[in-house]
């Protein structure tokens, strides 16, 4: 057998064992070490079982993982939610479908602390869903606003997803962080306006609020402070080259600390809670970073990525109708498969044919992300869906009715990104 | 069955908390480290190989919990919509694979453990024995191959008996 059929063999291995719901992880690392052992005996396999998860996880710029997880973690327990979204309303509640624009606000503000689309949904799902469902507000709107909401958290940076596509790809963490930040200003922008045409369809659906006074704006204000102070020394450190990722990362976590403890918000039983929270997301991390490592270790022998970028490039297909295909391939498997699986499954083969084709792996990081946003809304198996359906205790249907203006929001932004690429590569340009 | 379960999972849910709570030391050492290069003194030696310790620790201690929680990422398209006995069998088999993996990973890295210390390698500033970075990665992956097994046996015995020995969700019974 030829090494690169090999190669395309073990990724139907891959995909065989994740049906049979092995851990991608798992399903990754043993395709990876059988493979090694099929081409190159036991020695081959000795070698690489031995070396390859030491080197996976050794690495000194591998301490962002726990240490950007913790951080989202110990803002979620610090409560700023809901001063977050007390602040968002105070400014945007007067308007028609106000509450669902404060949502939309605040899961980006929170998105800014915290990098994981579950953590934002179901936090703003418990702060959000009742002041909308007392306001009289339809369910479906409510609950696909925080659906939608939610999956800011994993393009605003710190973000998770970002985070495991900086070590699979080997990007610069710092600059795909700032890439992140236009776009998901877009974003927040392009669902408040799938809110404005819904609630203009139908007016019913979101009511509005009554107008706040300055001085009561202002107030609010001052109970957000810890978020801002966090995301501008994160974020913002990084950008001005105060802190490198691993110094930005420790800054955030002990920060985030600070702050639940001076808020009285994290007694030990919390704290204990958010330790094992911090630990079953970076276990999960390190583990697909062992089995990714495997498993690329092995497609590197086979040339099967090469292979493949060998027949995209006989097809003579451009940059823009390559990305238009491969965002119908993500937004199909995305429906089929949970979005992070797709994502390590896909990258192995799809990168080569993204650096082959001159795009810029900054620019695929942020498009990768914005796919996984959309996976994450559709369903079947979009997960945010069934987040708001088991915290806000509601029918799935009910949720899903909602969701096709977010989704169309989702796919206006791959277009504005496709077609205006700067949105994402001016601010990391500013860093060189 | 039952109070192996628990106790498998009260010891992975500990080892995780103090896994995540080596991350926290290696945030606190590098703020530590920060705050005084900042203040213009010379930073604290080492933190980057303290760090990278933490960190090993911090993976190692981790894994096993993501076992025994069900936290490792997997794709539930079809098998959730077979029989509870099938279903049950391939969960037995999925966890029999992460065991496998783990063992595999221990076994092998035991060899290079062995050269290691052979060598006396050091790490590069303050010359902590390169062994020490390995203890967590064997452990680690010794214990997570067995918290597999446990997850493997709970499956085996809900594929016999035909129904899940355990039916409360994991993570109550974890806190």
């Amino acid at each position: 057998m030829s090494p690169a059929l090999a190669g395309i063999l073990g990724f139907g291995v891959v995909l065989a064992l994740m049906l049979l719901r092995v851990p991608v992880a798992v399903a990754m690392g043993l395709v990876g070490g059988g493979g090694f052992l099929l081409l190159q005996g036991w020695d081959g396999l000795a070698y690489v079982m031995g070396s390859s998860p030491f080197e996976s996880v050794f690495p000194y710029s591998l301490s962002v993982v726990p240490l950007f997880v913790m951080m989202g973690v110990f803002a979620t327990y610090a409560g700023l939610s809901r001063q977050l979204y007390e602040a968002a309303y105070a400014f945007l509640g007067h308007f028609r479908g106000g509450l669902a624009l404060a949502t939309i606000g605040a899961c980006a503000a929170f998105g800014s602390i915290c990098g994981s689309a579950i953590a934002t949904a179901a936090t703003m799902c418990r702060v959000a869903l009742p002041e909308m469902r007392r306001r009289g507000y339809a369910d479906s709107l409510a609950t696909a606003t925080i659906a939608a909401g939610g999956t800011l958290g994993i393009l605003i940076p710190p973000s998770i997803i970002l985070l495991i596509y900086a070590l699979l790809t080997e990007q610069s963490l710092g600059k795909l962080y700032v890439a992140a930040l236009l776009p998901g200003v877009l974003g927040t922008g392009l669902y408040m306006l799938a809110i404005a045409a819904t609630v203009r369809l139908n007016p019913v659906s979101g009511p509005a609020g009554e107008r706040m006074g300055w001085p009561q704006r202002l107030r609010t204000m001052r109970s957000v402070w810890p978020v801002f102070l966090l995301f501008v020394l994160v974020i913002g450190g990084m950008f001005a080259g105060v802190f490198s990722p691993n110094e930005a990362a420790s800054v955030g976590a002990v920060g985030a600390l600070l702050f639940a403890l001076a808020g009285r918000t994290m007694g030990f039983s919390r704290f204990k809670d958010s330790l094992l929270e911090t630990a079953s997301t970076s276990a999960m991390i390190f583990l697909i970073l062992i089995g990714a490592g495997l498993f690329n270790f092995f497609l590197e022998v086979t040339n099967a990525p090469q292979l493949v970028v060998q027949q995209i490039q006989t097809l003579n297909v451009g940059p823009v109708p390559f990305l238009i295909l491969l965002t119908v391939f993500y937004v199909v498997l995305g429906a089929l498969m949970d979005d992070l699986a797709m994502m390590l499954l896909t990258l192995p083969f799809v990168f080569p044919a993204v650096q082959a084709l001159g795009i810029d792996p900054l620019w695929f990081g942020i498009y990768m992300v914005t796919i996984v946003e959309i996976g994450m809304i559709v369903p079947p198996v979009g997960m945010n869906l069934f987040v708001i359906q088991g915290v806000g205790q509601v029918k799935l249907p009910t949720v899903i009715r909602g969701i096709l203006p977010f989704v169309l929001a989702d796919l206006a932004r791959v277009g504005l990104l496709i077609a205006f690429p700067q949105i994402v590569l001016w601010l990391p340009g500013l860093m060189e | 069955m039952t109070p192996i379960y628990r106790a498998a999972e009260w010891g992975a849910a500990w080892a995780a908390r103090v896994g995540a709570l080596c991350a926290l030391l290696a945030g606190l050492a590098t703020c530590a480290d920060v705050v005084i290069r900042h203040a213009g003194g010379q930073g604290i030696l080492g933190t980057v190989d303290i760090t990278q310790l933490m960190i090993m620790a911090t993976a190692f201690f981790t894994i096993p919990y993501g076992f025994i929680a069900d936290s490792h990422v997997a794709v539930d398209l079809g098998v959730e919509r077979l029989p509870f006995r099938i279903q049950a069998f391939c969960r037995m088999a999925a966890a029999l694979s992460g065991a496998l993996l783990m063992l595999a990973i221990a076994g092998f890295g035991w060899q290079q453990f062995n050269t290691v210390a052979l060598m006396g390698d050091r790490s590069q500033t303050i010359a902590l024995p390169m062994t020490w970075y390995w203890y967590p990665l064997l452990g680690g992956a010794v214990f997570a191959a067995l918290m597999a097994l446990v997850v493997a046996l709970r499956h085996l015995v809900s594929m016999l008996a035909g129904r899940d020995p355990l039916p409360a969700p994991d993570s109550e019974l974890a806190a």
